[in-house]
């Protein structure tokens, strides 16, 4: 397999703010979310302000006319945009991660030399297609096909929800070749029997552009195959590093505009000769939210510095993308919470923030499913689980809880064998305890970071170790639950299908 | 106790239904992730299944070292055969 190589250089953190701060003037005056959902599309006028600013180039490389920094500079520019807009921060994002990646790391010279400096300068926006209607989180299931004819690609297929689809100027479509293989594939827009779909009506991100692609015999030269001719889903993996991470920092910009609005609100509005955030219950939720805020970005930088050092990043990427979406999805259910009556109010802005993060759960790999992995992966790796590794108040205690992560994984090993996959109940809870346990290592490390961080770090572990220790608790237990939500699922949908192979039957079911 | 035919044809059978595709696609010489494309979680879904199917312990560490649909037929087979009370193979 062709591996993509993913390491990139970073700005420092000084430039980075510098960064983060131009970002931030700009989308002050320009970037009006209320707005921009209302008119269901990003205004021409905000593109052309992020491309002045160099925000669609900037993890592009510099001899294509990009800055050439890291996926961390992406993400804080992301997140900031995240702030103002998500379906902004979802067009940046979705292209300097997913939409540009492939072409970074596989395509050949030329090609990158042709489309790169395009992408770069915002003139052409990248998009990633590899959905479809029944090859959503297995992407094995895909139909879409690849097939070589001299010197040229043939495309033939539908890719559902294709993010930046109205618009962009090219897409890397993943394909099947031949039996088993697949194969990254770019296709400019504009190419004979491309077809564009109508906009998709979604619950959030509603000014962010989701299509439907069809493609027809579809011919694209040879040279744009992006990498290997088989090894394709390898390589789209590879690339999903960045795109989840990519999404994780988006998530923590919408935290950030979720606690932001709820610290105003509950600091002025009056109930029982009160404000809101005198009272107790309040105070603690907002200091939680805060806490899971402080957690998200943490595990979110965690995983872009894996990939900006070329370490491994498929586990600390899922681990980011899990736990900022669930936490966002949390943090600003909350925020519609305490906002009384006017958080269900559309012109308030919170309950778009709801409904705008909804997706992330879904996106680049639904939570459950990235789950099983994490947990699968905990078992057949035998890793142990990661330790705080510098001076801390906090390393005992996240480090007792790793040990029972391990003695956790020994134990279902040994009780199971191969057999545990079948047990999703018990791998789900693994999986939740592992991405609690390693938000909480990264919220301990990065409470060296800054004096002002510490009484955060310690709400968020203490939150964390807490409910890694629920998880591995219900263990013991989600066998016996397991039966049972089996039973009432079959009287709510059916039992399973006759000619389901035996395999996959339970035993009792078995003649 | 199976047949070694039984149960090679019986595994085929799984390989095929799990990824949906032609028995007659997958061949002792196959491998499970760069020819069938089986990432690691489908590889256990398939030893999970055996496991069931034939009512045996299959060590997921063991597991690990599996590349061929062959590998994976020996490895269930002497999982049988150590559980059964024979002898392990070298």
């Amino acid at each position: 397999m062709l591996a993509p190589d993913t390491s990139t250089a970073g700005a420092s953190a000084a430039e980075r703010e510098l960064l983060v701060a131009e970002v931030r003037r700009f989308a002050g005056r320009h970037v009006d979310g209320n707005a921009i959902e209302r008119a269901g599309r990003v205004p021409d006028e905000v593109v052309a302000g992020l491309r002045d600013l160099g925000a669609f180039g900037i993890a592009l490389p510099a001899e294509h006319g990009g800055s050439g920094l890291g996926v961390g500079d992406a993400c804080a520019v992301v997140e900031e945009l995240a702030r103002w807009d998500r379906s902004v921060a979802t067009m940046v994002g979705l292209h300097s991660g997913l939409g540009t990646r492939g072409i970074v790391s596989l395509a050949r010279p030329d090609v990158a030399a042709a489309w790169l400096p395009r992408l770069a300068s915002g003139e052409c926006i990248g998009a990633f297609a590899a959905t479809e209607a029944c090859a959503g989180s297995d992407l094995m299931a895909m139909r879409t096909t690849a097939r070589f004819e001299g010197d040229e690609i043939v495309l033939d297929g539908e890719k559902s929800y294709v993010t930046n689809g109205r618009f962009a100027g090219c897409y890397t479509v993943v394909a099947r070749t031949g039996a088993r293989g697949h194969a990254l594939v770019l296709v400019p827009r504009g190419t004979p029997g491309v077809a564009i779909g109508p906009e998709e009506h979604k619950l959030g991100i509603r000014a962010s552009s989701t299509v439907t692609l069809s493609f027809t015999n579809v011919r694209v030269p040879a040279s744009h195959l992006l990498g290997s001719a088989e090894g394709g889903l390898d390589e789209a993996y590879a690339v999903l590093s960045w795109g989840r991470t990519v999404l994780a920092s988006g998530c923590v910009g919408t935290m950030q505009a979720a606690l932001d609005a709820t610290a105003q609100h509950v600091a002025t509005r009056r109930q029982f000769r009160r404000t809101l955030g005198e009272f107790p219950a309040v105070r603690t939720r907002v200091a939680g939210m805060a806490a899971m805020l402080f957690a998200a970005r943490a595990v979110t930088r965690e995983a872009a510095e894996a990939i900006d050092r070329g370490a491994p990043s498929d586990h600390p990427s899922m681990v980011a993308k899990i736990f900022a979406s669930d936490r966002t999805f949390e943090v600003c259910d909350a925020a519609v919470q305490l906002h009384g009556a006017l958080g269900v109010l559309e012109d308030v802005g919170v309950a778009r923030l709801l409904r705008d993060c909804r997706v992330t759960r879904i996106f680049e790999g639904a939570n459950d499913v990235l789950l099983l992995r994490i947990a699968a992966a905990r078992l057949t790796k035998r890793e142990a689980a990661p330790r705080v590794g510098t001076a801390s108040s906090h390393a005992d205690g996240c480090d007792a809880v790793g040990a029972l992560l391990d003695a956790a994984a020994d134990v279902l090993r040994t009780r199971y064998g191969a057999a545990v996959v079948a047990k999703q109940g018990v791998l789900l809870h693994l999986g939740r305890a592992e991405v609690a346990h390693a938000a909480a290592v990264a919220s301990a490390r990065a409470a060296g970071t800054r004096d002002s961080d510490a009484d955060l770090a310690d709400l968020a572990v203490r939150r964390l170790l807490g409910e890694a220790r629920a998880e591995l608790d219900a263990l013991a237990g989600c066998i016996d639950v397991d039966r049972i939500s089996a039973r009432v699922a079959e009287r709510l949908y059916g039992a399973p299908p006759k000619d389901r192979p035996q395999a996959f039957a339970r035993p009792e079911e078995r003649p | 106790m199976l047949a070694e035919n039984d149960l090679r044809s019986r595994m085929q059978k799984l390989v095929a239904e799990i990824l949906e595709i032609d028995a007659g696609t997958v061949s002792a010489t196959s491998r499970l992730r760069e020819d069938l494309g089986m990432d690691s979680l489908g590889s256990l879904e398939l030893l999970s299944s055996i496991s069931e199917e034939l009512n045996i312990h299959l060590d997921i560490d063991d597991a690990m070292g599996i590349v061929t649909f062959a590998d994976a037929c020996s490895f269930v087979e002497d999982a049988m055969h150590r559980q059964s009370g024979g002898d392990a193979r070298a």
